[in-house]
């Protein structure tokens, strides 16, 4: 039992370093961000055009203190 | 003195064993009937004999016949060898005498003041220290001292541990209407340069006795004993007035005992913890915080190397106005080169909100690909002064990682939502950089396990305390 804890552990850690190394360099985060694919060129010469899925966020003011 | 190389008992004839009761004073007792032969002048209480008698037994040292009489206003009858002097006990007789006397130390050290002469003195009932037994009261409430005339340990001097600070005031525990006089045992004692600590201090007393045992053995006895433990070890102190007796014993498993001895069947159930188990998470928290240490170790290594090849490089500045009565409130920034390997981008967002909010709808699309990295940000800042007192609440920047983008031509492109008439937004675009907060996650997530084992030997260690005299309870269940 003691060695099975133990060994675990030590499986564990070793996938929790790993996953660190992984993160660090290959620039992981925890941000949601939508990747969306074939963005029309004309949105550079007009910007209004692109529907973003952030555009639908409702957005109001609870008010301050 | 000149006594016979043999000695027999005079009531049972059985040889006479010698034992050591305190440094230098030798008694002879019987292994059979547990007498004890104490020659004079070994005793510091003067016995005086009332109404002696021939007695039908002969001294075990000088072969004379004894004279029987009683000390304590008849409650005990000794037997005294008229030639040498000397005093036998019959089991339990000493210990009455002590009683009676209330004399805890009966035993003199060699070479202690009084000699001999103490017994040829008169009888002083009320002189100190010693009160002639003839004529002694009952002490009330009787000090209940421990009497081991025959035992045949001695205390061993050599590797006696030594007790570390903590010999407190006198306290007077009460057993089964029994009332002792002990100190305070010490906090903890080393031996061999190992700390035991103090488990448990009682005062077992003697009911009845079953098999043979190497000491006079009297119902009554009582002796003072103390635990003290280093699982597996457990270091006992047993102290009488005569001697103090250190015994070392280890923690078996009742598998091993069972297996030992091939006995049947399984050993039975344990209930709680006893005092020198082996805590079995200690060795897990002990071997798991030496893997997570070295875990941790690892993780700030690849921190630092991660980080030696960071670009953390600053690829974009840009400035933008928003106004109300913009017809078209998107922007779009300049292109601007991503460059290393797949990596993050950080976009700081400083606006000029002051007391307003904005929502930034934001995305980072590369011109190659075209692929769009979408994503939203709010940001709002609100101040002001209610009752005299200031306040404030959020921020007019923010900033946003954006995970694991290729490297490639990029723009922004941003569309602002505000209650602001007008707003200034500088958006700064840094490249690649390395994430210290990634490694205080991967430290939680090594503690978490640590924690487990640790809270579970703790709950362990709990058990094995509150059967001591330093149980480890919280302050409501002291309250208890």
């Amino acid at each position: 039992m003691k060695l099975t804890w133990r060994a675990a552990y030590a499986v564990f850690a070793a996938a929790v370093c790993a996953a660190l190394s992984w993160a660090l360099w290959t620039g992981w985060w925890t941000m949601p961000v939508d990747k969306i694919a074939d963005v029309p060129k004309s949105v550079r010469d007009n910007p209004g055009s692109y529907r973003s899925h952030y555009a639908s966020y409702s957005h109001r003011y609870y008010g301050g203190k | 003195m000149s006594e016979p190389k043999s000695l027999t008992c005079p009531k049972c004839g059985a040889p006479l064993e010698t034992a050591e009761v305190m440094p230098g004073a030798i008694v002879h007792a019987c292994p059979a009937c547990f007498g004890a032969f104490y020659s004079k002048g070994e005793l510091a209480v003067p016995v005086d004999l009332a109404k002696p008698k021939p007695a039908p037994w002969s001294c075990p040292v000088c072969a004379d016949a004894m004279e029987t009489g009683t000390v304590c206003d008849g409650h005990i009858e000794l037997d005294r060898c008229p030639t040498c002097g000397g005093l036998w006990f019959d089991a339990g007789e000493l210990d009455a005498l002590r009683r009676l006397t209330g004399v805890e130390q009966l035993v003199r050290a060699p070479g202690a003041d009084g000699g001999d002469d103490a017994e040829e003195a008169p009888p002083k009932p009320d002189a100190p220290p010693a009160k002639p037994a003839a004529s002694a009261k009952p002490a009330v409430p009787p000090q209940k001292r421990p009497a081991a005339p025959a035992r045949r340990e001695t205390t061993d001097d050599d590797p006696a541990p030594r007790a570390a600070a903590g010999d407190g005031p006198v306290v007077p525990p009460e057993m089964s209407g029994r009332w002792a006089l002990v100190q305070r045992a010490p906090a903890w004692v080393k031996l061999g340069g190992l700390r035991y600590d103090h488990f448990q201090t009682s005062i077992p007393v003697t009911t009845h006795v079953l098999g043979e045992f190497p000491w006079v053995a009297t119902v009554g006895d009582t002796v003072e004993m103390s635990d003290f433990v280093l699982p597996p070890f457990l270091l006992s102190r047993e102290s009488t007035d005569a001697e103090t007796v250190w015994t070392l014993g280890e923690y078996v498993e009742p598998e091993e005992v069972w297996d030992a001895f091939k006995l049947p069947g399984a050993p039975p159930a344990r209930r709680g913890v006893a005092a020198a188990q082996p805590n079995p998470r200690y060795d897990d928290a002990l071997w798991m915080t030496r893997i997570g240490v070295a875990a941790a170790a690892l993780c700030a290594l690849a921190y630092f190397a991660v980080s030696s090849f960071s670009l953390n490089q600053t690829v974009a500045d840009q400035r933008f106005h928003f106004t109300a009565a913009d017809p078209e409130k998107s922007r779009v920034s300049d292109f601007f080169q991503l460059g290393g390997r797949t990596s993050n981008v950080e976009l700081l967002l400083e606006t000029d909100l002051n007391n307003h909010w904005g929502y930034f709808d934001v995305a980072l699309i590369n011109a190659d690909t075209d692929v769009a990295y979408d994503f939203g940000d709010e940001i709002e800042y609100y101040h002001g002064v209610d009752d005299g007192e200031a306040w404030s609440e959020g921020a007019g920047s923010d900033h946003v990682i954006v995970p694991q983008v290729p490297p490639g031509r990029y723009y922004l492109r941003v569309e602002p939502e505000t209650d602001a008439p007008a707003l200034d937004l500088n958006l700064h675009v840094v490249r690649d950089i390395p994430l210290l907060r990634l490694v205080f996650i991967a430290l939680a997530l090594l503690a978490a396990p640590l924690l487990l084992v640790r809270w579970r030997a703790a709950l362990f260690e709990n058990a094995r305390w509150m059967e001591s005299d330093h149980p480890r309870t919280s302050s409501s269940e002291d309250d208890e």
